[in-house]
């Protein structure tokens, strides 16, 4: 009985839907978090144990999490642009894995980014680095996929 | 793709237009247009034969290789 009840209420319309909203409910959380980038870097300096201290952390910490807001922002609205495409039916389609293929590089570089802060300034960040290292993997093979896909696909037009 | 469609040739030889030619096959004139303007990818065998049967024709009638050559539109 549940199972079709949820077919009922649930679909991919709705899911894709949720994913989007949920896009803008994370895009509004990095703009908060720019907002109040200064406040939370004196947190983290005077509240928690740093590597390293001096004058220069602060203004590194600040620099570094702007950069990687800026890389979720990017990651964000290609991430908002594969869901519109994919709610017009376009799956395989050459700008999903140039999306794809954004995503992965945002999350490569922000491996790399919490990485170096991980090592020198802060180590909890090197689990950060790790989860958005995993991701870009992840997203990279799913590019892969998607390209072979779509070269597939473009035979099976083309095939009269 | 070395591998050229002379369809316009036979067709013309037979003096058959696209539209008519496309309805005896069975595929659509747009499918049609990517087999006469070199577009396609792969040929099933049987649009070959229907083709063949249309045109009174063989495949190689049809088909032509031509080493090293690049003809057809760049693959999108």
């Amino acid at each position: 009985m549940a199972p079709k009840f949820l077919d009922k209420v649930w679909n991919e319309k709705r899911s894709l839907m949720l994913t989007d909203a949920l896009v803008f409910v994370i895009a509004a959380g990095c703009a908060a978090a720019c907002v109040s980038g200064p406040r939370i870097v004196r947190y983290v300096v005077h509240e928690r144990p740093l590597t390293v201290s001096g004058p220069a952390v602060g203004a590194a910490l600040l620099v570094i999490g702007y950069l990687c807001a800026a890389l979720a922002f990017w990651m964000l609205y290609d991430l908002h642009r594969l869901l519109l495409r994919l709610k017009k039916g376009e799956v395989f389609v050459a700008g999903n894995v140039t999306s794809l293929r954004h995503i992965s590089w945002c999350c490569a570089l922000a491996a790399v980014l919490s990485l170096l802060t991980g090592v020198v300034i802060y180590p909890p960040y090197t689990v950060i680095a790790v989860a958005a290292g995993f991701m870009a993997l992840i997203v990279r093979a799913v590019k892969n996929a998607f390209a072979q896909a779509v070269a597939m696909k473009n035979e099976l037009d083309y095939t009269v | 793709m070395p591998i050229v469609v002379n369809l316009d040739i036979m067709m013309a030889r037979r003096r058959i237009g696209a539209g008519e030619l496309a309805e005896r096959v069975g595929i659509t004139p747009a499918n049609l247009s990517i087999l006469k303007n070199n577009k396609a990818k792969a040929v099933r065998f049987s649009t070959l034969e229907a083709l063949c049967k249309a045109l009174d024709c063989q495949p190689a009638d049809l088909l032509e290789y031509i080493p090293g050559g690049t003809a057809g539109a760049p693959h999108p």
